[in-house]
């Protein structure tokens, strides 16, 4: 059901090592764990689940807890990679101790998030709608 | 014990909400915890579903239910007598008994350790259709709360899709949210039950119950309540027999009642904020099949769905990510409500004028019809051809009615 010149599963491989390799690159003493990659899901999910199944959503989590959380110089580096990388990245105003940037790479799009009182570090991606090929 | 139970559950079957499900959390109050759990493994059919007990009985409960519909279901696939529903609906089952995902915590040493998610459950009605309602997060300590009401076409075979949004919006929310995927009705299953509102009318008193016993387990959370297409009906329906949430989102409503034409008359007493959106051609919206829609209300926040880096068109991208809509998901969800950014207030005649062709009218006899729903996708991509090719966007064309970015709070 997927168009465009990749499939969806090649779509999902891409995103998924995308997201590894950045996380890898953040965090370079640490290796980046995927925490969600349940496959292919309809994108109106809440809507009307008639679609085909057309979108997947990865979690890589990563992070070093035995230091101080510093998520404004991590989400800072998250941009300076991605941006490296290709993407265009927009990073958010902090609120509430919550550090965020989105990017967008062809129909791709990402959020990479830190907290100020959480070591963690969680990057999400999302592979391109069908009509977005 | 089993018969003080049994005694329980028909004592509050007609109760008003409130009351039931305080009795019943006195209920479990009493038991010593050892006793309450026996009785979730004892009797995993009554606790599953009992609005008011604790949701850690009630998680136990529901996966033995799924255990015992799995292996119900295998011995019929073993024996060559299953179905190709029977087939499907095991590996739906399959899939509900795995771990939502892993998250990484920390050992008692200290050291960075992977630890399986639980899927976690509310209600599970592996039967027919199938029912119900997921937990991601701890009801216990979330600070926020959000329910999702899924619309039409939902089953229990789409409960992975649910799933996964539902993890968007408490990520888009942020850390101390909690979400609950509410699949506590028999969602329209087509075009023609969605016509009716028959579902929406069984499902609110489910809802109002489920949102009581939410409140009792989670008293000091903010609960917001989002309905989303079919689901808006529902959440309006709920919202009328003054469902219990601080905050309600519609998003793609098809109306809540032909007689309802502001939040005014809608709104339950100590709502915090009642907001709607609709985006630029969304049929659904648009044809008014089961009253004005809310987002016309001239008393309503309309939020903005709209941002520089994606735009939304139609009925389905109300929870696309990085949208301008999802983003202000999350923060009604967690409470930035001085953050969220507004929308024009039009009507769906001015939109659909704005478009090019007025579409209310002719929408709301297609609705009628059985190519309603592959003319709804064409409609969907006609959204989409048009806001490229020939229409001004709708922030040069409403610019006089735009409320831009705000640092107002919301409206009431």
């Amino acid at each position: 059901m997927y168009h465009g010149s990749v499939t969806l599963t090649e779509a999902r491989n891409y995103l998924r090592s995308e997201l590894l390799a950045v996380a890898a690159i953040v965090v370079p003493d640490q290796t980046p764990t995927v925490t969600q990659d349940v496959g292919p899901v309809g994108q109106g999910a809440l809507s009307d689940e008639s679609g085909p199944e057309s979108v997947c959503t990865i979690t890589v989590e990563t992070g070093d807890p035995t230091t101080t959380p510093d998520p404004e110089a991590q989400i800072g580096f998250a941009a300076e990679t991605l941006e490296s990388r290709g993407w265009k990245v927009t990073v958010s105003e902090p609120a509430e101790g919550r550090h965020e940037l989105t990017a967008r790479r062809q129909g791709y799009d990402l959020t990479v998030s830190a907290q100020t009182t959480d070591w963690r570090l969680t990057l999400t991606g999302q592979t391109p709608y069908v009509d977005d090929l | 014990m089993s018969e003080d139970l049994d005694a329980l559950i028909l004592r509050v079957r007609d109760l008003p909400h409130d009351r039931a499900v305080g009795e019943v959390d006195t209920f479990f109050r009493s038991l010593p915890s050892e006793t309450a759990k026996a009785l979730a493994e004892s009797r995993p059919e009554q606790v599953g579903p009992l609005e008011g007990a604790p949701p850690e009985l009630r998680y136990r409960a529901n996966h033995l239910i799924l255990v015992a519909a799995q292996q119900r279901l295998h011995a019929l696939v073993e024996s060559r007598e299953a179905t190709l529903a029977q087939r499907r609906r095991l590996v739906t089952i399959n899939e509900m008994l795995q771990p939502a995902g892993k998250r990484l915590d920390v050992d008692a040493d200290g050291k960075r350790v992977e630890v399986d998610v639980p899927r976690q459950f509310l209600l599970v009605e592996p039967e027919g259709q199938g029912r119900m309602i997921e937990v991601q997060g701890d009801l216990r300590t979330a600070r926020n709360i959000a329910v999702l009401v899924p619309g039409m076409n939902n089953d229990l075979e789409r409960v992975r899709s649910q799933s996964v949004r539902a993890k968007e919006i408490g990520e888009e929310a942020g850390p101390g949210t909690a979400t609950v995927v509410w699949l506590g009705y028999h969602a329209p299953l087509g075009l023609t039950e969605g016509r009716s509102t028959e579902s929406s009318r069984a499902a609110a008193p489910l809802l109002c119950r489920f949102q009581e016993g939410l409140a009792v387990v989670a008293p000091d959370a903010k609960i917001t309540l989002i309905g989303n297409s079919y689901g808006a009906q529902v959440v309006s329906r709920a919202m009328l027999e003054r469902a219990r949430a601080h905050r309600y989102l519609l998003t793609g409503s098809p109306g809540a009642d032909p007689r309802v034409t502001s939040a005014a008359q809608m709104t339950p007493p100590g709502t915090e904020l009642f907001a709607v959106a609709r985006s630029r051609g969304d049929y659904v919206s648009y044809a008014e099949q089961h009253g004005p829609d809310p987002a016309s209300f001239p008393d309503v926040v309309r939020i903005e769905t709209d941002n520089e880096r994606v735009q939304i068109t139609g009925h389905m991208g109300y929870f696309n990510k990085n949208s301008e809509s999802m983003t202000n998901v999350g923060r009604i969800v967690r409470g930035d409500l001085d953050a969220i950014t507004l929308a024009a207030r039009t009507t769906p005649a001015e939109e659909s004028r704005v478009l090019g062709t007025s579409w209310a009218g002719p929408l709301r006899t297609l609705g009628q019809s059985k190519a309603a729903v592959p003319i709804s996708k064409v409609f969907d991509g006609l959204a989409t051809l048009r806001t490229v090719a020939s229409t001004p966007s709708r922030k040069t064309v409403l610019e006089s009615t735009r409320r831009s970015r705000t640092q107002e709070g919301p409206e009431r």
